[in-house]
């Protein structure tokens, strides 16, 4: 301090030690302003909180649940309510929270924080799990937690379904094409039809009848299942009307009910009879249309196969001699081809019994009727034709007994599409010949292999990826169009693989059908339409599709047509969304697996399925904000 | 009297020194509660940046998973194999396509929705973060394992433009494969039959003089449940998913229980019954082993690897 007595004598010099003076003051005031406040603001309880809240969250963040030293928490782990002991605590306390298990997050909480800070809250997403504010400046650190949502497990199941086996009602359709006798035959004709029902689970059989017949009495005729007379009258029929088409002759069309005559005990051998008895004019015999509609229970399955071999056989026709009445038959059989296939082989086995051993010229002068376009050389007493091709004609007469049994090779002359065979023995057009019975010759059960049929093998492309994983549904359904010779029917299918038309006609002689506008069959040869056409697939579409048959003009077509169709189901549901349980991951799946099936308008009665379950499948939920809430 | 004026001069040099003193105090004393601030911000922003590179590993791992299943699913419903695995991993976990169409399961857990959330999740708590993904890979790290990685561009930044950090990071995952379909059996039958990978619980070779420890019944079983078995001559899971039937060091394989196929009406090829060969249209010779199923057979060059002996055109299991 500088000497007061001093200063006087130097009173020049005072102002300058005044000044130095407030200078060294000024210093010191300005060095405690400076040094005191970083030891004083350093301990304010704010910033001292906020590091005790910034420093608890990162050890929940840091610190592994497995190495917390609390007892509670090692025996959850070792119960595994704990699963991951490798994850945070801070993790840990989400994935309590994420279950509802909030006592759980509380002690864990508490049992890191506790020694750490006095009071705290702690908020996962906003909801506070533990501890409320207890203060008016609180302090907030946060931190981010994956994987985590509330009330969802971390990781969850996902399942899918394969449907091995669909057990559905099945309809089939057994048709009894176009067959019959020679004209003006005999005491009429009688038509042995076998159908193999490969289920003794039948819930509705309906016999379709469509006849040509002269203008005796309709009951004469005759129908009879495994037997059992039908008992048709002349009010049973649905159709019964003069024909436009022939002079003097009948057409009728009706739907039996024959449910209850089906055998039960050997469904493979069903037999439908038809007796057409003696005609004042014309030839009795079946017009397209004809047909069993069998529904029954039954398994589909994936096909797998890529040849295909199939033997369909004639129906057993006897047509009797009456008097001047003469016999004679003939039949018509298609053979159906899918498109791109490679055919291998095709047999005609025909097998004729009292088959004249007429020369043409006794052939023509036995003739009856309209023999119009047949002389000497060409009035052959037994002929077949795929489609307009002749197979084989002969007049020979050195048939032992009249009996008559050949192998045909039609390999060759078979195409795609529906192909049509026509035979006729005893008999050609509307002249007749016969004598004494004629008889194209089946028995399925006691002689197969001597029974009249048709066999072919063909083999088709290995499953493209459109039938990968898919299985073969087939239903059946009426046109229900008005009647006429024109008709026009839509479907809407959905990967359709094949699919018939059932024609139910009254007077028929040349059918066109079209497909989406494409030629898909014509009648070969008069008379000779199947009782059913095959589409091709090629010639539909996964949409609405077009189906147009045409007839002769005065021909009729029925509303009781029909169209049965084959379609690609997936037999499959993919991964679904994970569910916290397995159980539900799997009844999702199979719920899924029936929809697609009840969404093609399957009627559905049972699936075998087998579900594939993934466990452990993460769900991106989160990320979710972690609070510590201090307050000073 | 002059004298006192000059008194009243130093008085106000004083005063406005020390009124300095007060100012500069003032001013100061703000400087370290700011300087507190800035790091508990670059701190936040750092915990940050840590929580969402960990998250990335978790959301990788997801999608890879989720992505592997939306494969199979693929496989499945197209009955075709997937083209080139590597070319449609990234598309898949970014974008949740496959060949432009959707992919159920990965569609909502994508990389790209990840960041999404994660960028909400920032915003709330007023951080900038955009995320760059950059390359990507899967691999197979063991017979049973597949590694995928995913390189990512992280750019965090305090939304007042305090700080901001950019940071190169590479999420890993390991998935395991346990549990997961072989595309091989849903293809070649129709998408009827399925098996499930897991690993063996038998041991084939068995002793030092490859004597097995195992009987038939066990041999068929192993067959039965599907197991595998690494196989360095067998493709592994990826190499599957593609219908690769080479070889690989993580290969795998099964033995086919043709059983199955014959219950689901699925013609059956006589031939090797190691999984890749009896898919394949490769021709190895082979061997019926005695006392199984007649379907049950074995080419010569596995003979070591399951512990079987040929004698005279018979094989059987060596005890």
């Amino acid at each position: 301090m500088v000497n007061l007595q001093n200063l006087r004598r130097m009173s020049g010099t005072k102002g300058v030690f005044f000044t130095l003076d407030g200078i060294l003051a000024a210093t010191l005031l300005i060095a405690a302003v400076i040094i005191i406040p970083q030891f004083v603001v350093s301990t304010t309880p704010t910033a001292k909180t906020t590091f005790e809240a910034q420093d608890s969250i990162n050890v929940l963040a840091e610190l592994k649940v497995s190495e917390v030293n609390s007892a509670y928490i090692q025996s959850l782990i070792a119960s595994e309510v704990i699963s991951n002991p490798d994850q945070s605590v801070l993790e840990q306390i989400g994935a309590f929270w994420a279950v509802d298990d909030i006592a759980n997050a509380q002690i864990l909480s508490r049992e890191v924080l506790g020694s750490l800070l006095g009071d705290y809250e702690l908020v996962v997403d906003g909801e506070s799990i533990y501890g409320s504010i207890g203060g008016t400046q609180v302090i907030v650190f946060k931190r981010m937690v994956s994987g985590i949502t509330k009330g969802r497990e971390q990781e969850g199941f996902s399942a899918r379904a394969i449907a091995t086996k669909v057990k559905k009602n099945h309809t089939e359709i057994f048709r009894i094409h176009p067959q019959g006798s020679g004209n003006d035959g005999g005491q009429g004709v009688k038509i042995l039809t076998h159908v193999d029902v490969p289920s003794n689970n039948i819930s509705n059989a309906t016999l379709h009848i469509s006849i040509h017949y002269g203008n005796s009495n309709i009951n004469s005729m005759g129908f009879k299942v495994n037997g059992n007379d039908l008992g048709i009258d002349q009010s049973d029929w649905l159709y019964d009307a003069e024909s436009n088409v022939t002079d003097n002759t009948n057409v009728a069309y009706t739907v039996v009910d024959v449910t209850d005559s089906m055998s039960i005990s050997n469904p493979s051998e069903n037999y439908i009879e038809f007796e057409l008895v003696s005609q004042n004019s014309g030839h009795a015999h079946i017009h397209p249309g004809s047909r069993v509609e069998v529904t029954y229970e039954s398994t589909e399955e994936a096909e797998a196969e890529t040849s295909v071999t199939e033997r369909l056989y004639f129906s057993d026709i006897l047509s009797r001699e009456t008097g001047k009445k003469r016999s004679g038959v003939w039949a018509v059989m298609p053979i159906n081809i899918p498109s791109g296939a490679s055919v291998t082989d095709a047999t005609l086995h025909l097998h004729g019994k009292d088959i004249e051993g007429y020369s043409m010229q006794q052939v023509l002068s036995r003739g009856k009727g309209n023999c119009s376009g047949l002389n000497s050389t060409n009035a052959y007493n037994i002929r077949a034709y795929m489609n307009d091709n002749l197979v084989f004609n002969s007049s020979s007469s050195n048939w032992p007994n009249g009996e008559f049994e050949q192998d045909y090779d039609l390999t060759a002359l078979v195409q795609p599409n529906t192909n049509v065979v026509s035979l006729y023995m005893n008999m050609y057009q509307d002249c007749f010949w016969g004598k004494g019975d004629t008889q194209l010759y089946a028995d399925v059960f006691l002689d197969p292999d001597g029974s009249s049929y048709v066999e072919y093998s063909y083999d088709r492309p290995p499953s493209s990826s459109g039938e990968f994983g898919t299985i073969e549904i087939t239903a059946s359904e009426r046109f229900n169009t008005p009647p006429g010779n024109d008709v026009t029917f839509d479907k809407t299918l959905i990967a359709p693989k094949r699919a018939f038309i059932e024609l139910a006609t009254l007077d028929s002689q040349d059918v066109t059908n079209w497909a989406n506008g494409n030629l898909v069959f014509q009648t070969p040869r008069p008379y000779v339409t199947p009782g059913a056409i095959f589409i091709d697939n090629s010639y539909m579409q996964s949409g609405t599709n077009i189906f147009r048959s045409l007839d002769c003009i005065g021909c009729t077509i029925l509303p009781e047509s029909s169209l049965t169709f084959t379609t690609l189901v997936p037999n499959s549901v993919p991964y679904g969304e994970p569910f916290d349980l397995e159980q539900d991951a799997i009844d999702d799946a199979e719920d899924r697996l029936e929809d697609l099936l009840d969404g093609m308008n399957i009627e559905v009665l049972e699936i075998n399925d087998e579900t594939i379950s993934l466990s452990n499948v993460p769900s991106l939920w989160g990320p979710v904000l972690v609070e510590v809430r201090t307050w000073r | 009297m002059a004298m006192n004026k000059r008194g009243v001069f130093f008085t106000a040099s004083a005063i406005l020194l020390v009124g300095l003193a007060v100012i500069a105090f003032v001013i100061l004393k703000g400087e370290p509660i700011t300087g507190h601030a800035v790091q508990t911000r670059i701190l936040t922003l750092d915990n940050f940046l840590k929580d969402a590179q960990s998250d990335l590993d978790r959301a990788v791992r997801i999608a890879t998973i989720r992505t592997l299943v939306d494969f199979e699913s693929e496989i499945i419903n197209s009955g075709t194999y997937i083209d080139d695995v590597l070319a449609a991993y990234p598309i898949a976990i970014l974008n949740g396509t496959y060949q432009n169409a959707s992919l159920p399961l990965v569609g909502n857990a994508t990389l790209t929705s990840w960041e999404s959330r994660v960028s909400q999740k920032a915003a709330e708590i007023g951080i900038n973060l955009n995320v760059t993904f950059g390359g990507t890979n899967i691999r197979h790290s063991s017979p049973w394992d597949v590694l995928a990685t995913v390189n990512a561009t992280f750019i965090v930044s305090d939304n007042t433009g305090l700080a901001r950090f950019n940071n190169d990071y590479t999420s890993t995952a390991d998935i395991n494969i346990i549990g997961l379909e072989d595309p091989l059996y849903i293809i070649n039958s129709g998408g009827i039959i399925t098996n499930i990978i897991n690993q063996t619980i038998y041991e084939f070779g068995g002793d030092e003089d490859n004597n097995n420890e195992i009987e038939e019944e066990e041999f068929l079983d192993h067959s039965k449940k599907g197991y595998y078995i690494a196989h360095s001559d067998a493709p592994d899971y990826l190499m599957r998913l593609e219908g690769n039937l080479g070889s690989s060091s993580n290969g795998i394989e099964s033995l086919v229980y043709l059983q199955k196929f014959i219950d689901n009406s699925i013609t059956i090829k006589q031939k090797t019954i190691v999984d890749y060969l009896y898919f394949s249209n490769q021709s190895v010779a082979d061997c019926y082993i005695d006392d199984l199923p007649s379907w049950f057979r074995i080419d010569y060059p596995h003979h070591d690897t399951y512990g079987i002996e040929a004698d005279e055109g018979e094989c059987e299991l060596i005890d």
